[in-house]
């Protein structure tokens, strides 16, 4: 009986087990075996220690990197989570068929492929006087405005925000349809404003869930610049959006020519890789998150 | 699973079972069998891979001539009645070089890249070290009177590293400075003086200095926008140390085989940067790095919005070629000339970047595939690659190849490979040349003043290689 279990067990997990050992773990030690060589175009695996780290620290952009990360998952966290509360939160006090619609409408950026999401924005918020919202503009008789070029950050916000509010929003509204409705109801024979049912009732019911959209999509945002790499790669000036992910893959993969350091770029990853395990902490903490997952100490 | 089931139904047609596949030689044994006509009995195919680069399409001769000389073997082969065919594969690529580099990178390292393909030449020294590319000397010396007697001298010096030849030019270049006639003629310029540029910067009279000066007087009097006084590449390049080279620096310690930083020259040359850019005197836009090279650059300088652009001579047949200017045009308001001395009285500059084709170490066919290229770099087939596409010749004949000489532009600008100098030769160059391009752009974006990008540039150098560059007038 015992064997039987174990074999179970092991069959069924055996398979995740080897996905994250392999795709996961194997290439997070390889990064860091890496950040200590002087890997470079020349390919030769040559082990120059700290070299990297310390380069790293003295580098006069790292600032601008790390402030660069820091305004992006800000802003992108906010508009994730404010745009997937609020899309939640009206999909459930619609009815049924227009909130599935709506939930379906705000899944397709993130179905869609990132290189035609990126692509369509572009073209929607082209500084050119031919974008979608420029062209628009000029036929009802204003001036162009240049988005990407005058408003970089919040053009990323929106691309990025799109992609990123629909988990929010998924999690949040099944949050929210799970809020016994006795609550709600015996709100409104009170009288409360709908105002005060959402943030005096809904919001605090579904605090461990906004806790947890939020932790998992910072450690999200952190290592994300596939967007960024897109759309604006870095600029539009010197290292306007240039996030601490994208630095590092340019530093590795984007050089023109002959110059790619890929042991330099595994050290900045692994910065990113120890920032992101401490924030992961942090957040373990500040949330309690282990009581959310815990069993619960009464039984219902 | 229906990707694998499909999959496995789209197999590529392959050769029949029971096909010799074997090397074909053409030696004189082919020739003295011809008076029999015996036909070899089994059917010979040799497939050769090759892969060559633009960005631009107008280059893509660079790979039909690699076709044409497999073609032209194989035609050889029919009329010795040998059933057998060369076939040359591969692509030509028009992709970013950062994009090329990367899958020939990885090809290179994985050992299946192809057997020929195409690079910049200062890459011989990286590739080389790494053992990923077959030095040439012996195929050259057998194949000398082939037509590699007739390649011109100063183009061996662009593939020879560490004494040995490890490439084949394919073409060169020159880097002019372009310049507006009718924006020069609006700044009151006559007639006389904007044919005369030319010739004034070849004997030193109008410097890099002067040169800045007339921009932004353009941008004063309103001939241009502010910012669209002096336009550059917006991505990193070889154009990048022409600058330093104009006021006399030098980039490479041949003895040592180290690379060379001037300190007090890069100061002049971040100074003069720094001039131009928005802070100064409004020459340079501090929004020209962020732009694409072929959907907002090139448009802008075919509308003739920007005086002086720092090109190359392919970019007039990519103008003519894909931006729609005509050639009638190109003449009536473009000008070009070499880069102005840093020092009046000084000599003008220009870099060539020679593009070579080198073998891969791990070819079966290396032999095969040199023969190619020989047969490719002739004098017509090249000829014609570079009136296509405004490159210059690399062989004697080829100058005076009667397809190449009525070509108006490549004659005009023949002369300024006497002046061309070359990139260094050394496995880290690519570095030196990404940290030139890093710190203008920082000076241009409004990061970095001189002072702070001569310490940038320092520290950059110094860390990133160590002990392969020596600093001078630190």
């Amino acid at each position: 009986m015992k064997n039987d279990k174990v074999f179970f067990i092991a069959g069924f997990l055996g398979l995740p087990i080897a996905v994250v050992i392999l795709f996961l773990l194997a290439p997070a030690m390889l990064t860091i075996i890496i950040s200590f060589t002087g890997l470079d175009h020349r390919l030769r695996w040559e082990y120059v220690g700290l070299e990297n780290y310390r380069r790293i620290l003295t580098d006069p952009n790292m600032l601008l990197f790390i402030a660069n990360t820091a305004m992006f998952v800000a802003g992108t966290l906010a508009f994730n989570v404010g745009m997937g509360l609020l899309l939640a939160l009206i999909s459930t006090h619609v009815i049924e068929p227009i909130g599935y619609l709506v939930r379906a409408i705000y899944l397709l950026p993130r179905v869609t492929p990132s290189v035609v999401f990126a692509f369509i924005m572009l073209w929607i918020f082209s500084p050119l006087d031919s974008g979608v919202i420029n062209s628009t503009l000029i036929r009802i008789g204003f001036n162009p405005i240049p988005w990407t070029t005058s408003f970089p950050w919040l053009f990323l916000f929106i691309v990025n925000g799109l992609v990123g509010c629909s988990l929010g929003m998924l999690i949040f509204t099944s949050a929210i349809k799970s809020i016994p409705s006795d609550y709600i109801i015996a709100a409104k024979v009170d009288g409360a404003p709908y105002i005060t049912i959402i943030f005096k009732i809904i919001i605090p019911m579904i605090k461990g869930h906004i806790a947890f959209v939020t932790a998992y999509q910072t450690l999200s945002l952190i290592t994300s610049f596939e967007y960024i790499l897109l759309t604006l790669d870095g600029g539009p000036g010197y290292y306007t959006t240039e996030v601490w992910a994208l630095a590092a893959f340019h530093k590795a993969f984007a050089q023109y020519s002959l110059s790619s350091q890929y042991g330099y770029a595994a050290a900045m990853t692994s910065f990113l890789m120890v920032a992101a395990a401490i924030l992961t902490i942090l957040y373990w903490r500040a949330f309690r998150l282990r009581e959310m997952i815990s069993q619960p100490k009464i039984e219902v | 699973m229906i990707g694998v089931a499909g999959g496995s139904l789209l197999r590529p047609v392959e050769a029949p079972p029971g096909a010799v596949t074997r090397t074909v030689t053409v030696t004189s044994t082919v020739v003295q069998q011809m008076p029999q006509q015996t036909p070899v009995t089994a059917p010979t195919a040799m497939s050769i891979v090759a892969w060559t680069q633009g960005p631009e399409r107008e280059s893509y001769y660079r790979q039909e001539n690699l076709i044409e000389a497999a073609k032209r073997v194989t035609k050889i082969l029919r009329i010795a009645g040998v059933s057998g065919e060369v076939r040359l594969e591969g692509e030509y690529s028009t992709a970013p070089w950062s994009d090329y580099r990367r899958k020939l990178q990885l090809a290179l390292d994985s050992k299946t890249a192809p057997d020929i393909f195409m690079e910049s030449h200062f890459a011989v020294a990286a590739l080389s070290d790494a053992g990923w590319i077959v030095p040439l000397d012996d195929l050259i010396r057998t194949y000398w009177d082939w037509g590699y007697n007739d390649i011109i001298d100063s183009l061996w010096s662009a593939v020879k590293y560490k004494g040995k030849i490890w490439a084949i030019p394919q073409d060169t270049e020159a880097r002019p400075i372009f310049y507006r006639k009718d924006l020069l003629a609006k700044l009151g310029w006559n007639k006389d003086q904007i044919e005369d540029l030319p010739n004034k910067i070849l004997k030193g009279d109008f410097t890099f200095d002067d040169m800045l000066e007339t921009a932004a007087e353009a941008v004063r009097k309103g001939v241009v926008e502010p910012g669209y006084g002096i336009w550059h590449r917006p991505n990193a390049g070889p154009d990048w140390p022409i600058p330093y080279l104009a006021y006399g620096g030098t980039l490479y310690d041949e003895g040592s085989n180290k690379l060379v930083a001037d300190l007090s020259i890069w100061s002049k040359v971040f100074e003069w940067f720094y001039r131009a850019s928005m802070r100064q005197s409004k020459a340079i836009s501090d929004k020209l790095i962020g732009l694409d090279f072929n959907r907002d650059v090139h448009p802008t300088v075919v509308a003739g919005k920007v005086l002086f652009w720092f090109g190359g001579t392919w970019h007039k047949g990519q103008w003519v070629g894909s931006f729609g200017l005509k050639e009638e045009d190109f003449w009536k308001y473009y000008g070009f000339a070499l880069y102005p001395p840093g020092q009046r009285g000084g000599k003008p500059v220009t870099l060539s970047q020679p593009l070579v084709y080198m073998i891969s170490s791990n070819s079966k066919y290396v032999e095969a595939a040199f023969m190619i290229v020989t047969l490719a770099t002739d004098a017509y087939l090249n000829a014609r690659h570079a009136v296509n596409s405004a490159h210059l010749a690399i062989r004697y004949s080829e100058l005076s190849h009667p397809e190449y000489t009525k070509d108006r532009f490549l004659a005009e600008t023949g002369y300024m490979v006497k002046y061309a100098l070359y990139q260094p030769n050394h496995p880290r160059w690519g570095i030196y040349q990404q940290a030139i391009f890093d710190v203008i752009r920082g000076i241009e974006g409004g990061a970095l003043d001189p002072g702070r990008a001569v310490d940038t540039f320092k520290r950059t150098l110094e860390t990133q290689l160590g002990g392969d560059i020596i600093f001078k007038g630190g």
